[in-house]
């Protein structure tokens, strides 16, 4: 359907740690451009297949994996491409808001300068883009060098949104980034991730499934380590091929 | 409720106050404890900030015109010598007993007693000098004691015709008596039998004189002029002074303070001035030398010196004190001092006073010095002592002799302290905060499980054990490898951050297929082959840097000795017990850094170093101060390891290869020795309090910071 090339592929993988196997064969195609939700009930995958693009899964204890994990068409495990570099190209946002006990500044600056960057203009052009890019500028600008702890939890988030897009990553993975925000500060994260869209792919975890229906313009249901189903999500919510997706959309279990 | 549960909660709630009681009276047990420890030693020191006191009793009297006075160890009596050639006892509690001396004829014209109080020299109507000997027998009439002073005769020396006696010293065998002289002074010496004299010369015709105990050395003042004779050589009849110095004041007394290093000499100014003699510039030749001044009102009238101690009751006719030498200070004036006293004295023991007036009025006080030598002036500033020449923060306090000046600056114990703790922590924080960073971020988690219980194990070795390896493996052996040690601390950081450096440069696959296992391989081999390697050349780096000889080369080069024990022994010896502290407390600030913030610098494209540094450091960085802190609270109390590792030796030094001696080893080491309430027994309870000080104050800024620290990240790991 997508006339954008694939910007996170998954081809037959199965993964695990230590004894436990966690994915049980997954193909998963990630298009360039727009939103895909990830969706299904606890314990069933969706995280550890969002780490799976940018590797962090790397640093749990017993990791391990079969198959394919590709980002812009190339193997995350392409021995040639460092772990730095790829994160670089594949931002992510964790479920709870962390940002770093610096600044505001220095929380979006925290990438570009791992990256070596040290000229002033060019810090200060991310640093105002990747703020107003996470709908944060207006909020922000008049307080860069203040705590970031003492912003609220939605600003919080939207704050490690922008420390993620200040590397300038193609791909945006987002781990229930709303799951502890009120709903005013949902609506606004909401809008952040739909503009943020139409430049790059977004990857986005939720369990909130009127979350994915209001963002995502795709949504795949994981159910016990499998892919059930991928599709257009007004699809896949009136018109789900499978049955068990049915009863997982109109909350029969989950 | 049912019954059942009713009496279930009952049971709870009675086993819940149980606890808490329990709990409560613990703790509060414990804080009791530290409390008292605290209320202890304060107290135990208190009494050093007393300036001592004077007790006054009822003057007795008895026979008029005394010509000197001498009182026995007991302060039974005060035994004087009258002009009518008698022997007054006056005691202080019956009536007085006139005993005439056999073979005196009155008037005495003068008499004079030594610094001990056990002669007395006296010219009568005959005009010879006779030395006399006093003593006091003890004796029991039942079950009371009754003290019998006596004098006898024993020497007879011609006399010169109403020339002043100046001083009498020496032994009851061969006294000496020093009188004035035509050319000087006379020193007559030897026996009646045998007898011998030396002509001590002096321009000027002498006012005060004074000989040491031994009569080994003589003093002479005139009034311009003091001059110092040495008396050890050969019997020569004519004796120049070996040292002279010209005087601002007319001297009017003099005595000499028990030790017979310092001359007091009291002038018409009203100063008493200490003299010493010190080796001179030129080799062999002797100095006069100004080691303190005591100002005051009214001209100087007569000084006497204690036998015991460095002080001395100085006689002014404006008003009379009590000083001393050591500190410099004037400690209290004498309450209704007769103004028309004629002989006055302290006791033998220094507890009490006397004063005799030209009318034969006895007066006497009760005396308590309290701790004279524990000034803060002696136990934290320099102080010259006898026998030194310029001041000096010295801790010495005992000595072979009882004329032993103690010196007591605790500033090189403290210094000595600090020292121990430093090269400790020296040591030992950077190990101890390395592994704990290195255990916490990078290491494998195979490996976090085991090394973590056996680092803390190393704090389970009893520190006698380690003070032990310390004192008599680790000294020795450093000792012959000073060079290579030395070298390795150098090398191996370098070794390390340059290994560093090469491995960013090495290419991508290579370092791909690298798993905290093989870089842990890697490592050691890397440490273990540079530390061989190191000592292998160890030889021809101490050829080549130190001419082949760096213990020759210190002392040549930086005038710096090379003890066996010394700091970099106690820096290793006492970082050992102090790394298991620091590590703990480091690895447990490091696993309360929140993981969260790992995981976002980790995803933001940080590799595990700079994940570390940017992230883990900085929000571990108070608790990692707060495991120093204690680490260093722990290396500053620590006693057993620096008792048996440090030398204990009381240097002032801040040089890696001298030993020290610490606060808490010199109170393991002397507070069994002293005797109870003494001075020393003060002070060195007065180094536990600062030790206890210390140590409080370490440990609660660690305490403080650390909770900061909980404060500041607590909201984000919540």
């Amino acid at each position: 359907m997508s006339a954008h090339p694939e910007a996170l592929g998954l081809r037959d993988l199965v993964l695990g740690f230590g004894e436990t196997e966690v994915l049980k064969g997954i193909d998963l195609s990630v298009s360039s451009r727009g939103v895909t939700a990830l969706i299904g009930p606890s314990g069933c995958g969706k995280s550890t297949v969002l780490r799976c693009f940018n590797r962090m899964n790397d640093h749990l204890v017993g990791f391990w994996h079969r198959g394919d994990i590709s980002v812009t068409g190339r193997d995350v495990y392409d021995p040639t491409w460092s772990l730095e570099a790829l994160r670089f190209q594949v931002g992510m946002v964790f479920q709870k808001p962390n940002p770093f006990p610096l600044s505001i500044k220095e929380n979006v600056l925290f990438g570009p300068r791992l990256a070596g960057i040290t000229e002033t203009a060019t810090l200060d052009a991310i640093l105002s883009r990747s703020l107003q890019r996470a709908n944060l500028w207006d909020e922000a600008k008049d307080r860069l060098d203040a705590s970031a702890l003492e912003f609220s939890g939605g600003q919080q988030q939207r704050l490690c949104i922008a420390r993620a897009l200040a590397s300038s990553p193609d791909i945006l993975l987002l781990d229930e980034p709303a799951s502890a925000l009120d709903p005013i500060a949902t609506a606004r994260l909401e809008e952040t991730i739909a503009e943020l869209s139409q430049d790059i792919a977004v990857l986005l975890v939720t369990h909130n499934m009127q979350q994915a229906a209001r963002v995502a313009q795709r949504t795949a249901f994981l159910y016990l380590g499998r892919l059930v189903e991928e599709g257009e999500t007004t699809k896949l919510f009136s018109a789900p091929r499978e049955r068990l997706t049915e009863e997982y959309v109109t909350g029969r279990f989950g | 409720m049912s019954p059942l549960a009713a009496s279930r909660l009952r049971r709870s709630r009675a086993v819940d106050r149980l606890v808490a009681a329990l709990i409560t009276v613990g703790g509060s047990s414990v804080l009791l404890a530290v409390a008292f420890l605290m209320v202890f030693l304060v107290a135990q020191c208190l009494p050093m900030l007393g300036t001592g006191s004077l007790k006054r009793t009822p003057p007795a009297s008895d026979g008029p015109k005394p010509v000197a006075a001498l009182e026995d160890e007991y302060r039974s009596a005060v035994t004087l010598l009258g002009e009518d050639g008698a022997m007054h006892v006056v005691p202080r509690s019956s009536t007085p007993r006139v005993t005439h001396l056999d073979g005196v004829q009155p008037p005495v014209r003068q008499g004079r007693t030594d610094a001990a109080g056990t002669l007395l020299a006296l010219e009568d109507a005959s005009g010879a000098i006779g030395v006399w000997a006093f003593a006091a027998e003890v004796k029991w009439h039942g079950n009371t004691r009754v003290i019998e002073p006596s004098l006898r005769k024993i020497a007879t020396k011609p006399g010169h015709a109403g020339a002043p006696i100046l001083a009498v010293a020496g032994d009851l065998d061969i006294p000496a008596v020093l009188v004035a002289s035509s050319k000087g002074a006379m020193l007559l010496t030897g026996t009646d039998d045998a007898p011998a004299s030396v002509e001590l010369m002096l321009p000027s015709p002498p006012r005060v004189g004074a000989l040491a105990a031994d009569a080994s050395q003589a003093w002479l003042a005139s009034g311009r002029e003091l001059a110092w004779y040495s008396l050890a050589g050969g019997q020569e009849a004519l004796l120049a002074s070996q040292a002279t110095e010209p005087l601002a004041s007319p001297p009017t007394a003099a005595a000499m303070v028990v030790g017979d290093f310092t001359l007091l000499l009291g002038d018409e100014s009203g100063s008493v001035n200490a003299w010493q003699v010190v080796t001179g510039a030129v080799a062999g030749s002797k100095v006069i030398n100004l080691a303190g001044t005591f100002a005051g009102n009214g001209a100087v009238r007569a000084l006497a010196a204690s036998q015991r101690d460095k002080a001395f009751l100085v006689e002014r006719t404006r008003g009379t004190s009590i000083a001393y030498l050591t500190s410099r200070r004037t400690l209290l004036s004498v309450p209704e001092f007769p103004s028309d006293s004629t002989v006055a004295g302290i006791s033998p023991r220094r507890d009490g006073l006397f004063a005799v007036t030209r009318a034969g009025v006895v007066h006497r006080w009760g005396l308590d010095l309290a701790y004279p030598e524990a000034t803060a002036s002696t136990l934290f500033l320099p102080t010259r002592y006898e026998g030194f020449t310029s001041p000096e923060l010295a801790w010495q306090s005992t000595g072979g002799s009882e004329s032993f000046e103690p010196k007591l600056s605790l500033i090189p114990l403290l210094v000595g302290t600090l020292k121990g703790a430093l090269y400790a922590l020296l040591f030992s924080a950077p190990c101890a905060l390395a592994a704990a960073l290195f255990i916490s971020q990078f290491a494998p988690a195979a490996l976090r499980q085991v090394a973590k219980p056996v680092v803390e194990m190393m704090a389970a070795v009893p520190s006698v054990v380690v003070g032990f390896l310390g004192a008599l493996f680790l000294a020795p052996l450093l000792q012959r490898h000073i060079v290579g040690t030395l070298a390795l601390l150098v090398f191996l950081p370098v070794v390390v951050v340059a290994a560093a450096a090469v491995w960013q440069g090495a290419p991508v696959m290579w370092r791909r297929r690298m798993t905290p296992t093989r870089e842990l391989v890697l490592v050691s081999a890397l440490l273990a082959s540079v530390s061989v390697g190191v000592f292998a050349v160890e030889k021809g780096i101490e050829r080549v840097l130190f001419a082949g000889d760096l213990k020759g080369w210190l002392l040549s080069a930086a005038g710096i000795t090379y003890d066996q024990r010394n700091a970099v022994v106690v820096g290793f010896a006492l970082g050992f017990a102090v790394i298991p502290i620091i590590f703990t407390l480091a690895e447990d600030a490091f696993s309360n850094v929140p993981p969260s913030l790992i995981s976002a610098s980790l995803a933001l494209g940080a590799s595990r170093w700079q994940a570390a540094r940017t992230v883990a450091i900085p929000a571990a960085s108070p608790g990692l101060f707060a495991a120093v802190m204690t680490g260093l609270g722990r290396a500053v109390g620590e006693t057993m390891i620096v008792l048996m590792a440090t030398g204990n030796t009381p240097i002032l030094s801040f040089s890696p290869f001298n030993g020290m001696r610490t606060m808490s080893a010199c109170i393991a080491v002397e507070l069994p020795e002293a005797p109870y309430g003494g001075t020393l027994y003060r002070v060195l309870i007065l180094t536990a309090l600062l030790l206890f000080a210390m140590t409080f104050v370490i440990n609660t800024a660690a305490v403080m910071i650390s909770n900061r620290l909980r404060r500041r990240f607590g909201r984000l790991a919540a």
